[in-house]
């Protein structure tokens, strides 16, 4: 969170590394040790091995279909108090239509868990951060709500709480006065879960959505983005996002 | 030429009238902002297409203007202009004044106020804001030691250097503010490294109109007016600025016509953004711009007193317009997530955001002017800020 | 003022000083026991220093991802949180409740409840103590967990 350059090449080489290793100890069955390396305990700490994505497939994705959005407004209980412009949307379903060919694609918008993302870096107290295994989050606890962040987020991923709230989630705290975002049920990822807006997209919508580790070359999500094309939204911005879009 | 000064302690029923009326302005403006606090945010106009509203429109106009109030003290020590020299320290406590006021709203409009200390100890120092919290204060500091310079005999010799680091931290300053949203890639009408100099010459437009105003309102106190040659002199020079930030905003909007990926945002504010189109235009540009610059440089009567004050009355008119524009047109004006694309959905993408300003965001506004202008007012009172033209003269 | 004046004028605030100190000890907050024998750490040391641990809990969660339970808020919230007669879950922010009556009574702000939940998720109880569910096997069974993990710790 400082100005300090941090360097990529290594990084990204050393990811290759891991990558080939990965490959390399990958057993028959099913599964590989990385893999079972990742299932983390409690009390282990969150590692930069990992980097945690999304990959949508845009053509799986049916208009008018929005069972990630309720999967995500259920589990982090998002009811909102029907102010559709000052209720928060951490995951909300996008109509896009090619102004010259007419085609329409629909597709679920959220945080794009950037490796660079604006709302870190423009961030005053460092509220704004990326965890190691390239979550995005907001530390509620040093937010100030300057809403600086909702100004340079590219995506309209992130709300403002604009009023009290109750209810809470045990998981999911959020509170007045300070902004949010789409965490990628971080509480699910710590216990080896899948995010609720995924399970919920296989379950009652289209599976259209892959969660995974995009730095285990083993991963289903890894080998889908290695085999086929996909893309980032806004990659003119060169923000290397963590989800990823398919037939875009 | 020694100048001399005092104290302004008018016992003038008007002017304890103002004091009055500014305290309750001022008050008026803590309750709005304890009232937004409580209740959250959605009680004001703002919301998640536009986030930063009316507060943020006069804090940073306080901000600017605060830098470039600071003009006429510069002025003097800077650059050895006798005539500005009675009211260099006027000057300088205008702009700790107002800056001070544009913190407060800063600070009010937070989602959580309360936790400022929070922003005092937890920095990212990749934030324009973070270094802001480090340029607005030290620019406190800064002015402070320079009053003391002009204050204490002892240490006048150090004035000019005094004056010429406060001259170079103020453009450091506003170059911090215009940061705020040049450095933003995310929306059309910011992420533009022009957004640095129109700030700049913004705070030069802003600090010399409000210079201008309130000497002349202290001045009618003090029982001595505003020598003539000053305020033609300041006339001038808020002409110039004008003139300049035509210029800036001009090849700012001809540069992003240029490029095709920025007429859609062009469109809107140039042509049917409605509300901010008109502001745009007439208050920005006719009455902010043109108009004064007429006055001051082609009209006999744009040098009089009167059209002065008219002339600087305007500018912060048409400054304030910018702002406005700028800052909320500039977020009311949707994302482009697919360029070339249509968006919709059920979180307002592809549609221009709906803003009005609400009433305690107002109140906090104002309330933020009435208390630099408060300030001002009673420090004069008890600091000899004023100057005393009369022993100016005499000693001359 | 006659020296017998100030004499009068420090008895009575002498008088009112004791007074208040006896009043406010009268007045020292009652709040309902936390299930189980014993909290996560000596009373003393949780009524001293249980916002260092939570401090500590919150950052190793938010930056690291650790999910432990024993210093979390969760836990609290699970362990000392009431149920009315209807057995639903009374907000442990509530006035008489156990975090807000002590805070009350050090006149020191609750901030956490702002956006932490301020009674175990409906549902999701995985403590055993779900409304109506909450028999005395489910409580020593949270018991269990509470008291066994200091001595854990005290046999390292």
């Amino acid at each position: 969170m400082s100005l300090s350059c941090k360097s990529k090449q290594p990084d990204g080489q050393r990811r290759r590394l891991l990558g080939g290793i990965a490959g390399a100890v990958s057993l028959g069955g099913g599964f590989s040790l990385i893999e079972l390396a990742l299932a983390k305990s409690e009390d282990e700490a969150i590692s930069s091995l990992n980097r945690w994505g999304l990959l949508i497939d845009t053509a799986k994705c049916a208009s008018g279909c929005d069972a990630c959005v309720k999967g995500c407004n259920t589990e982090h209980n998002l009811e909102g108090f029907d102010r559709p412009e000052t209720d928060a949307q951490w995951i909300r379903k996008l109509e896009v239509t090619d102004r010259q060919t007419g085609h329409v694609s629909s597709l679920p918008m959220l945080c794009q868990h950037c490796e660079d993302p604006p709302c870190v870096d423009v961030c005053p107290t460092g509220a704004s951060f990326r965890r190691q295994d390239g979550v995005v989050l907001v530390d509620k606890h040093t937010c100030i709500g300057c809403r600086y962040c909702v100004m340079a987020c590219p995506y309209k991923a992130r709300s403002f709480v604009h009023e009290s709230l109750y209810n809470q989630k045990s998981y999911s705290p959020r509170g007045k006065g300070t902004v949010e975002s789409c965490t990628l049920c971080v509480h699910r990822i710590d216990d080896d879960r899948t995010p609720a807006c995924v399970e919920s997209c296989n379950r009652d919508g289209n599976g259209a959505m892959v969660f995974g580790d995009l730095n285990d070359a083993d991963s289903q999500i890894a080998k889908t983005m290695r085999d086929s094309a996909s893309r980032q939204v806004r990659e003119d911005l060169g923000l290397n996002t963590g989800v990823r879009y398919q037939n875009l | 030429m020694s100048s001399h000064f005092k104290t302004l302690q008018s016992k003038h029923i008007g002017y304890w009238m103002i004091v009055i009326l500014l305290a309750v302005m001022a008050l008026a403006g803590y309750g709005a902002a304890h009232y937004m606090e409580v209740q959250g945010h959605w009680v004001t106009g703002m919301n998640n297409q536009v986030v930063w509203g009316l507060p943020h429109v006069f804090a940073i106009f306080l901000i600017l203007a605060a830098s470039g109030a600071l003009n006429v003290a510069s002025i003097s020590s800077v650059f050895g202009r006798k005539v500005y020299k009675p009211w260099s320290r006027l000057s300088a406590l205008l702009a700790v004044c107002l800056l001070v006021a544009g913190l407060i709203v800063l600070v009010l409009d937070l989602g959580r106020p309360e936790r400022l200390i929070v922003a005092m100890t937890h920095y990212n120092f990749k934030s324009i804001f973070a270094w802001n919290i480090f340029l607005y204060t030290g620019f406190i500091l800064v002015v402070a030691g320079y009053l003391w310079t002009m204050f204490e005999r002892g240490m006048n010799h150090h004035t000019s250097k005094a004056g010429v680091f406060a001259f170079a931290w103020r453009f450091v300053l506003t170059s911090g503010t215009g940061s705020i949203f040049g450095f933003l890639v995310a929306r059309q009408f910011y992420d533009a490294a022009m957004m640095v100099p129109m700030f700049i010459v913004l705070s030069l437009i802003l600090g010399t109109a409000i210079f201008i105003l309130l000497s002349l309102l202290l001045a009618q106190w003090s029982q001595q007016p505003v020598l003539p040659e000053l305020l033609e002199r300041l006339a001038s020079l808020l002409a110039i600025f004008i003139v300049l930030e035509l210029f800036l905003v001009t090849v700012f909007h001809f540069t992003n016509l240029y490029a095709t990926e920025h007429h859609g945002i062009e469109r809107f504010i140039l042509i049917d953004g409605g509300i901010y189109t008109f502001i745009f235009w007439v208050g920005q540009i006719f009455l902010g711009g043109v108009v004064p610059a007429v006055l001051v440089f082609l009209s006999a009567w744009g040098q009089s007193p009167q059209g002065i004050k008219l002339v600087a009355i305007l500018a912060v008119l048409g400054a304030m317009s910018q702002l406005y524009v700028t800052i909320i047109g500039g977020q009311a004006y949707p994302l482009v997530l697919f360029p070339g694309k249509e968006v919709s959905s059920t979180f307002y993408d592809g549609v221009v955001a709906q803003y009005s300003p609400s009433m305690p965001e107002l109140l906090l506004g104002v309330g933020g002017v009435a208390l630099a202008v408060l300030l001002v007012i009673l420090a004069t009172r008890i600091l000899p800020f004023m100057p005393d033209d009369r022993v100016s003269r005499s000693a001359s | 003022m006659s020296p017998g004046r100030l004499i009068l004028l420090g008895v009575c605030m002498v008088t009112a000083l004791v007074s208040a100190t006896t009043s406010a000890v009268a007045d020292a907050p009652v709040f309902p026991r936390g299930k189980g024998e014993q909290c996560v750490e000596p009373t003393q040391t949780m009524r001293k220093n249980h916002m260092k641990f939570l401090v500590h809990q919150r950052d190793d969660t938010v930056y690291q991802g650790v999910r432990t339970t024993k210093h979390s808020l969760k836990n609290c919230v699970d362990c000392h949180v009431q149920e009315d007669s209807a057995g639903q879950f009374i907000p442990i922010d509530a006035p008489g409740q156990f975090c807000q009556s002590c805070h009350e009574f050090a006149s020191v702000k609750l901030d956490c409840f702002e956006c932490h939940a301020t009674m175990p998720d409906q549902g999701h109880a995985n403590l055993g103590n779900t409304p109506g569910k909450m028999g005395s096997g489910a409580a020593s069974l949270t018991a269990h967990a509470f008291s066994t993990k200091p001595s854990d710790d005290a046999a390292q």
